[in-house]
């Protein structure tokens, strides 16, 4: 019932989100989850306890499970090479079990 | 002498003026470590609410208004965009410690303009009883637009230089040719850009005479008092990151907003032999090239210009660009309207 997948976490501002979605959704993942939130890095602007006047700095998590390693990693790569050169994020994997193979 | 004394008066009573005195209490209570907070959305609306009020009123004027007027000034606004970017590149790109991909995004940032910045010299002007053509309004997208566009060019020719000296070769998607088109789209889906679009084409098609004076009107000194006191918070907060970056940030931050409003003033005065454009009229353009952005210019360069330090750039608009425009450039521009015109 259970079956083993790869979770991709990726952090980064909400400006640049758009260019990250486009890169999942060409490389067919299903779905994904976004959080907004706060915290801190090199460039110290994403304060989590005040408001922010630019909404678009906010920190976004964005999730998304697949099941095969392998667009997993590509996805990771794509990323990395086209997203992650000059803007900040962070990408991580981690192993996951899920139930309902067939949504992902 | 008489000038700077009653520069001088004007300038103490500036600090009584809802404007200034609300901006600054924002930042003492910020200072003074005050939790106080207003909600992001009611930041939001109230930006809009008062971009609306400006474009209604441009646009009911621009109903009644010869176009043909509108025309020189809205070419300065684009000549001033350009100077103003052109110029804080070189300017900074000299000072230590600066990269230039920093001072390009810093440049773009003074070359846009502010919308509550802006409110508040319309106001000023109202208070004193200055006239002034209510669609220099319309000359905001101009300035702002232009500064940005140029900002975000720059930095992807400094950048594709850099990559060239260092031998790189610049991967496939950074090859893509810049598209200015897109940029400008962009802008124009800004917030602020949109709320003043909206306002200006409402005020030219419809009438809304009824609810501009029963409502934008009437709740636009109160609203935009608010503002201040948000603007002040931020300010404060900014300073500190602000900090973290070369001090010579902080020197451009200070000059720059009162260099950019002397040129403008320059342009505005040629227009006014030109073709009769109001005093009060150059002292709105003066505060369009004086303002730095800081709503919807940060998010757009910040998405141009991905390797600029924002700190940087958006510290010196937010925490010492503004304060200054609104508290030395306002009183000054217009004194100086007074003795010229």
């Amino acid at each position: 019932m259970k079956h083993k997948a790869t979770l991709l976490s990726i952090m980064t501002e909400k400006v640049f989100e758009e260019n990250i979605l486009e890169v999942l959704e060409q490389e067919g993942a299903k779905g994904y989850t976004i959080f907004e939130g706060g915290g801190n890095g090199s460039f110290h602007l994403h304060p989590a306890q005040h408001a922010s006047m630019v909404d678009e700095f906010r920190i976004v998590k964005i999730e998304v499970i697949v099941l095969s390693t392998d667009t997993a990693n590509k996805i990771a790569k794509r990323l990395m090479e086209e997203c992650f050169n000059e803007q900040p994020g962070i990408v991580s994997l981690s192993d996951v079990q899920i139930f309902r193979a067939q949504k992902f | 002498m008489d000038t700077l004394v009653s520069f001088g008066q004007l300038f103490l009573a500036g600090f009584q003026t809802p404007t200034l005195g609300f901006l600054l209490g924002g930042m003492f209570m910020a200072a003074m470590g005050s939790r106080l907070s207003i909600p992001d959305q009611v930041y939001k609306f109230i930006v809009f609410v008062l971009l609306m009020k400006i474009g209604l009123r441009g646009g009911m004027e621009i109903r009644n208004a010869n176009l043909a007027e509108l025309l020189l000034p809205a070419f300065f606004a684009v000549l001033i965009g350009i100077i103003i970017v052109y110029g804080g590149k070189v300017a900074l790109s000299k000072l230590p410690g600066i990269r230039p991909v920093d001072a390009i995004a810093t440049a773009g940032l003074f070359g846009a303009v502010s919308a509550s910045t802006f409110a508040a010299a319309m106001l000023h002007l109202d208070d004193i009883g200055m006239e002034y053509e209510a669609w220099v309004s319309a000359l905001y997208p101009f300035m702002d637009i232009t500064a940005l566009v140029l900002a975000i060019v720059l930095a992807r020719l400094v950048t594709q230089k850099e990559d060239k000296a260092n031998d790189k070769e610049a991967p496939k998607h950074k090859r893509k040719d810049i598209n200015i088109q897109a940029i400008v789209v962009d802008s124009l889906r800004g917030s602020a850009l949109s709320a003043l679009i909206l306002g200006l084409l409402l005020g030219l098609l419809t009438k809304p005479e009824p609810v501009y004076e029963s409502f934008y009107n009437p709740v636009f000194r109160g609203f935009l008092s608010i503002l201040m006191v948000i603007m002040g918070i931020e300010a404060w907060q900014r300073l500190s990151e602000l900090r973290r970056v070369a001090h010579w940030y902080a020197v451009y931050a200070v000059i720059a907003p009162l260099m950019h409003g002397a040129i403008a003033f320059g342009f505005g005065a040629i227009a006014h032999h030109l073709t009769g454009f109001s005093p009060g009229g150059v002292v709105l353009l003066a505060i369009l090239a004086a303002s730095s952005s800081d709503i919807s210019g940060p998010p757009t360069l910040r998405a141009g210009i991905p390797t600029a330090n924002p700190s940087a750039f958006i510290g010196s608009s937010t925490s010492i660009g503004t304060p200054i425009c609104i508290a030395i450039g306002i009183p000054l521009f217009t004194e100086l309207a007074k003795v010229v015109f």
